[in-house]
């Protein structure tokens, strides 16, 4: 025998109009007596925050530093457990929320706020700011490694999107900044989906062949997601993404830091003022979250209470991390030879062209190492990354 | 608001580099479209040596470099004989071509070098780019002599 469970049935919009005009709150206000909770609570006493606060607006208007210098409210180490904005006082009777990241050390980096700021700054429109009518008819060969180029880059650029948007969510309000910059960078990768898609279709091409890049990445955002590991989960079976120290690290140090390479290579091979001009901009959007992801980590090793286990941790993670973008990235056939026809001008100086595609890999390795070097994680003698590509 | 001079100024010399910071002041709604810009570039003409702080949505200072890395974040170096060609190269076309832009004179690194003390100060080389690329662009409105 079954039992049926009758669920509360909703209201028609006529009875629910007469419920709520039965609320104490609805017939106060009919009264004219106000609530005025908010408006009547001492400034600082739990209910309001600050009151008095001016923050002087700069040649480039009101900044979050601006209202962190007159306000006082710099973020601590450790986050209340809260929905409450940092400053805000609290409606009485709220009660707690849990996040999953609430210390200072698991996100901030010390240029944040200031990345922050110039993300909003720097923003630019991929339809309008670009000159598109300075695209020029290209060589049947450049055209087409030019649309391989950029369909590695489309898919790459909106799968970071997959990876990091899951996140945002997990970290505590009071750490505003983490939010608001992740929200920039989404934009930012949003963007160059659109420009690269764009700039395929442009000039005669079209998108090209999709890599094992794609649906390896593919692959681990939707594990993510579907089985719960990441954010809110358990740690996920992939290290790359199981911890934001890790998403961060094989993200923005590696990943955008092997990509903001890529970026500035694809500068040097652009065959029109065009292209030129797409990867300027696509390149200081990138090396944003670069100098995120790398302050980060300075951060991370600097005041996590356990640094020596991290320090290990993100040994483990950087040899995976190096591995993993190695091979689905600067040893892809695709990419390889696009770069090199590219590079050498044409498919028949793909051989010269390779050459130069060696020395932009040599580059960005050695950036690479700088850049953990200065965050304090030393990846010189132990880099999965070869001096040189074995070609 | 500045003005672009009409004088021909020596190359390189402080003046020369103010005078593309005052030519950008007057296109300084292109420059606030860009985006703001906090770094302090040292620019290295063979032995001269220049040094331009950009904050704000523009260059706010250039002086002859005295030798300290105080606050600099990146060097751009090159001999006077490969700024003298890239110059007259943006003066005969207006704009630099794909071969003379900034970042692709830096990356092949054979003429044009960027160096800094620290990765991240040579990052902002590549977060500011367009920035610095429609700077030294400004050199077509400068007439100029070279020393």
């Amino acid at each position: 025998m079954t039992t049926t469970v009758s669920e509360p049935q909703t209201p028609s919009p006529t009875e629910y109009a007469d419920q709520i005009s039965l609320r104490p709150y609805a017939q106060a206000v009919r009264k004219g007596d106000f609530d005025l909770t908010w408006f009547n609570a001492e400034p600082g006493g739990g209910i309001w925050g600050q009151w008095g606060i001016k923050a002087e607006p700069s040649e480039r208007g009101i900044t979050l530093m601006d209202v962190d210098r007159a306000s006082g409210l710099y973020p601590g180490p450790h986050a209340p457990p809260g929905v409450t904005p940092r400053g805000a006082g609290n409606e009485p009777g709220l009660g707690p929320r849990d996040w999953d990241l609430n210390d200072k050390h698991e996100l901030w980096g010390e240029n944040l706020v200031t990345l922050y700021e110039e993300a909003t700054s720097r923003q630019w429109r991929a339809t309008e700011d670009i000159d598109w009518h300075l695209l020029e008819e290209l060589p049947p060969d450049l055209e087409r490694a030019t649309c391989q180029f950029n369909t590695f880059l489309t898919m790459g650029e909106y799968l970071v999107n997959d990876v990091l948007a899951p996140w945002i969510p997990a970290f505590n309000t009071y750490y505003h900044e983490i939010k608001l910059f992740l929200a920039t960078q989404l934009m930012d990768e949003a963007r160059h989906t659109e420009v690269f898609r764009k700039r395929t279709f442009a000039n005669g091409g079209g998108l090209g062949m999709t890599l094992d890049l794609g649906n390896a990445l593919a692959a681990i955002g939707a594990t993510k997601i579907s089985s719960g590991d990441g954010p809110g989960g358990e740690p996920g079976k992939n290290p790359l993404f199981s911890t934001w120290d890790h998403v961060s690290y094989a993200i923005h140090v590696v990943f955008e830091g092997a990509i903001l390479s890529m970026f500035r290579f694809g500068e040097y091979l652009g065959k029109t003022d065009l292209d030129k001009q797409i990867f300027r901009m696509v390149m200081q959007d990138e090396a944003r979250h670069v100098a995120y992801g790398t302050m980060h980590l300075k951060y991370l090793l600097d005041n996590s209470p356990d640094a020596d286990a991290q320090l290990e941790r993100l040994n483990d993670l950087a040899t995976a991390s190096e591995m993993f973008f190695l091979d689905l990235f600067f040893m892809h056939p695709a990419t390889v030879e696009s770069c090199s026809i590219l590079a050498g001008d044409g498919l028949d100086g793909i051989e010269k062209g390779l050459e130069i595609y060696k020395m932009a890999y040599r580059k960005m390795r050695e950036e690479y190492l700088l850049r953990t070097e200065s965050a304090g994680l030393n990846r010189r003698e132990a880099c999965m990354l070869p001096p040189d590509l074995p070609f | 608001m500045a003005t672009t001079t009409t004088e021909t100024l020596e190359f390189p010399s402080a003046k020369w580099f103010q005078a593309l910071a005052d030519a950008a002041d007057t296109d300084a709604e292109r420059y606030r479209q860009l985006g703001m810009v906090e770094c302090t570039l040292v620019l290295q003409v063979g032995d001269a040596a220049y040094r331009l702080t950009f904050e704000g949505f523009g260059c706010t200072g250039v002086s002859d470099w005295d030798g300290s890395e105080e606050g600099v974040d990146c060097h751009v170096s090159a001999s006077a004989e490969d700024w003298r060609e890239l110059i007259e190269h943006i003066q005969a076309r207006g704009r630099a071509d794909i071969h003379h832009t900034l970042n692709s004179l830096v990356l092949a690194g054979e003429r044009f070098h960027l160096t800094g003390d620290e990765q991240l100060g040579i990052d902002t080389f590549y977060r500011y780019n367009a920035t610095f690329q429609a700077f030294i662009e400004e050199a077509a409105k400068i007439p100029t002599r070279f020393g």
